[in-house]
């Protein structure tokens, strides 16, 4: 009982339990995710820092390869102002790399490592070359070694190429998180490279300004090459599938960008790439500064561009941890919604179901064994198992009300029973009087008369003992002695009480024989019911089988005969009192048997049933509780 | 020479009181024969109150349970309760078959419970009963 009782309650908060630990896997799962993105958007935004410094980085590394190389051929009077935008060029590159480089994370992958090592390395092999062009700037115009600016030149053309592969590996990682962004970033590359080769281009023309000298072989082909790089690249960009939003928002300073290029390219074109003689003396109608400032104009207006997109990954970025955060904070509230409503199932299952229920059981219990019923005490009492323990009060009150008319009932059939047998014996005795006092002077007929009128108040003497009986199985029940004898004995002292015509058998099953169980009233059922099948019989041969099969908490008998059978309209009507199928003078019983059988069953706690049809035999089969 | 035995009914059925006179003189039986409605008139006819003659011992009583005013069990318990009367023969003659009843009269030393409906024959056992039976000399 108890167990059973605990096991309903360990399955109820399991159950519940399950179910919260997957509520909880879920939105754990979601805070998870959602604490991934963050993660993920906290790097995407250092890692477009770090980017961003790269860039401005290489675009003031470019601005002052322009500078330097115009310095290095020029007067000091043009020379001077240039200088000084140069040292705030170097100041920008410098604080630039800086940031980049203590704004990336410790932990990068071999190639992210190896390349900023790379970087590293050239940019210290250029702050070299840096002091020998100051160095250089200190001699006069001619005297300057040319050596020394191409190494400069290639060297700041090489920290730049560097920067860029750098910018191409370390932002792989982030290009995968977000396609939007990675969409960004390579367009920014695009416009980026874009911006370097007219630097470069613009760098050397610049030299050529200052110079006032045609290009070389080399330079003139270096020029070629780089404007075919630059056509293309402007092909490219105008190609590029943007979203339409940031199209619109950049196409006016695509336009920008590009007429200031080829406005300040048509400035020149003539003069570089038209037919000359390499490296012969030249003189330009512009000056290098002037060139200068031009051409910065057109690197900004790119790197305008360039920032426009960098801030518009800026944006996105943010957005992405904006949304990060906002996940982060409903999952986290739906987790902390999930937790306190599983407290509260567990709370309202162990507190106010399981608990009650438990102390429910427990006063039904006591209330069918030792028939007391007492309303648990309950917490909550204006709840449905509360209000459920007060219906039952009521129910149990209601059953102890039947239980008592139900005794009433009883005693009033035990004394009804009674009493009306003295008036009958009274008439029983006077009839008798009256024939023996009248014997000489009363006809033939009155004697009959007489004579069926005593015979009936037999009738009604014994009817009146089954009355008895039957009112008194209920009080028979609590004191019947309980022997207990196996099936076989019991079954033997039936068949010696009943009188057997010579072809009837009475067959006892292997189960009901070996079976022990408590003699009465089981015996009187059997005998009932047994004593019937042979007493209704209507062939000279006759075979009554009595069975039984047990299960673990009763009996299940069957009294089966080969008899006449009996219709299926009867079958509610052989129950009842005083019920026979025969006029009650042909009959052979007065309908009591199977009245008190199951009325000694029910009592018992068992069922009783009939499966018959006429000329089909009958099988009674009723259930005795162990 | 056997003494005369005395005998009581005690019963306050009319026809069973008849029935008993009928049987009785079927049977032949000549003993004195005294009758009593209820235990309260049997208890003054055996004490000889109320101007009432006392009948003298040794007598045996038919006792019917079911009685007004004082019931079968409750003269039971007077009659062992007297000095006097407490050694009297009583068969219990009723129509209860209760158990109780008769472990109750038992109790009470009853010689015997018979039920009404066996009359006939009890009587024709007391008609040899009281020719048989010794009875100390009072």
């Amino acid at each position: 009982m108890k167990n059973s009782q605990l096991s309903i309650r360990t399955t109820l908060l399991i159950i519940v339990g399950v179910l919260n630990l997957l509520i909880a896997g879920l939105v754990g799962y979601q805070v998870y995710k959602s604490w991934d993105h963050y993660q993920q958007a906290q790097l995407l935004k250092q890692g477009s820092n770090v980017i961003g410094s790269f860039y401005a980085a290489s675009k003031n590394l470019s601005l002052a390869r322009a500078s330097t190389l115009s310095i290095m051929y020029s007067t000091p009077e043009v020379a001077e102002p240039l200088y000084q935008d140069l040292l705030k060029n170097r100041q920008a590159v410098d604080a630039a790399l800086n940031t980049a480089f203590t704004g990336m994370s410790a932990n990068n992958s071999v190639d992210v490592s190896t390349t900023s090592a790379q970087v590293k390395r050239k940019y210290e092999i250029l702050l070299k070359r840096r002091k020998q062009i100051d160095a250089e700037l200190k001699a006069p115009l001619q005297d300057r070694n040319p050596e020394i600016t191409n190494k400069f030149y290639e060297e700041n053309t090489a920290l730049i190429t560097e920067i860029q592969n750098f910018i191409l590996i370390y932002s792989k990682p982030f290009q995968r998180i977000d396609s939007a962004i990675s969409q960004h970033m390579i367009f920014e590359y695009f416009v980026w490279e874009l911006a370097e080769y007219s630097g470069e281009e613009y760098a050397i023309i610049g030299q050529m300004l200052a110079e006032n000298k045609y290009p070389n072989q080399r330079q003139h082909e270096q020029l070629l090459s780089l404007r075919g790089r630059i056509e293309y690249g402007w092909d490219i960009l105008r190609k590029f599938s943007l979203s339409q939003e940031l199209a619109e928002q950049l196409f006016p300073l695509m336009e920008e960008a590009s007429t200031q290029y080829f406005f300040t390219f048509d400035q020149v074109s003539e003069i570089f790439y038209g037919n000359q003689t390499y490296g012969a003396q030249a003189s330009y109608p512009i000056t290098s500064t002037l060139w200068l400032g031009m051409s910065g104009q057109a690197v900004d207006s790119l790197l305008m561009l360039q920032n426009e997109i960098l801030s518009e990954v800026k944006r996105r970025v943010d957005k992405i941890e904006m949304e990060a955060k906002r996940e982060i904070i409903i999952s986290g509230a739906i987790f902390l919604c999930a937790l306190i409503i599983t407290i509260y199932c567990w709370v309202v299952i162990a507190y106010r179901v399981a608990r009650p229920v438990y102390a429910m059981v427990n006063a039904l219990y006591k209330a069918t064994h030792e028939n007391i019923f007492e309303i648990p005490t309950m917490n909550y009492q204006h709840e449905e198992i509360a209000k459920l323990a007060h219906v039952l009060e009521v129910f149990h009150r209601n059953a102890q009300k039947m239980k008592d008319s139900n005794d009433e009932l009883e005693r009033f059939a035990f004394i009804a029973a009674h009493d009306l047998k003295s008036p009958l014996r009274a008439v029983d005795n006077i009839s008798q009087w009256l024939e023996e006092d009248l014997e000489d002077v009363l006809p033939e007929s009155s004697k009959k008369h007489l004579d069926e009128m005593r015979k009936r108040i037999r009738l009604m003497d014994k009817m009146l003992d089954d009355t008895l009986e039957y009112a008194r199985v209920g009080a028979k029940i609590e004191s019947q002695s309980n022997d207990i004898v196996s099936g076989r004995i019991l079954m033997e002292e039936i068949i010696a009480l009943i009188d057997l015509p010579p072809d009837f058998k009475i067959y006892t099953g292997k189960n009901l024989a070996r079976f022990n169980m408590q003699k009465l009233p089981l015996q009187q059922v059997l005998f009932n019911l047994v004593n019937n099948a042979v007493k209704h019989h209507d062939k000279a041969q006759a075979l009554i089988e009595v069975d039984a099969v047990e299960s673990p908490t009763e009996f299940m008998f069957s009294v089966r005969d080969d008899g006449p059978g009996i219709d299926p309209q009867f079958h509610q009507k052989i129950f009842e009192m005083f019920q026979t199928l025969q006029p009650r003078e042909k009959s052979k019983g007065r309908g009591m048997g199977l009245a008190m059988v199951r009325k000694i069953v029910i009592a018992n706690g068992g069922t009783i049933k009939v499966e018959s049809a006429l000329g089909e035999g009958t099988l009674f089969r009723f259930t005795w509780p162990k | 020479m056997r003494e005369v035995v005395n005998i009581l009914v005690v019963e306050d059925d009319e026809i069973d009181v008849e029935s008993l006179k009928r049987l009785f003189a079927k049977k032949d039986i000549k003993n004195p024969v005294y009758y009593a409605a209820n235990g309260m008139e049997a208890l003054e006819i055996m004490r000889g109150e109320n101007n009432l003659a006392k009948v003298p011992k040794p007598f045996i009583v038919l006792l019917d349970i079911n009685m007004p005013k004082m019931n079968g069990i409750e003269m039971l318990r007077e009659l062992r309760s007297d000095e006097n009367l407490k050694d009297t023969v009583v068969f219990v003659l009723t129509t209860s078959p209760r158990d109780e009843d008769k472990t109750i009269t038992y109790k009470l030393n009853v010689a015997g419970y018979f039920l009404k409906k066996d009359i006939k024959e009890l009587v024709t056992l007391l008609s040899l009963y009281w020719q048989l039976n010794e009875f100390p000399e009072s």
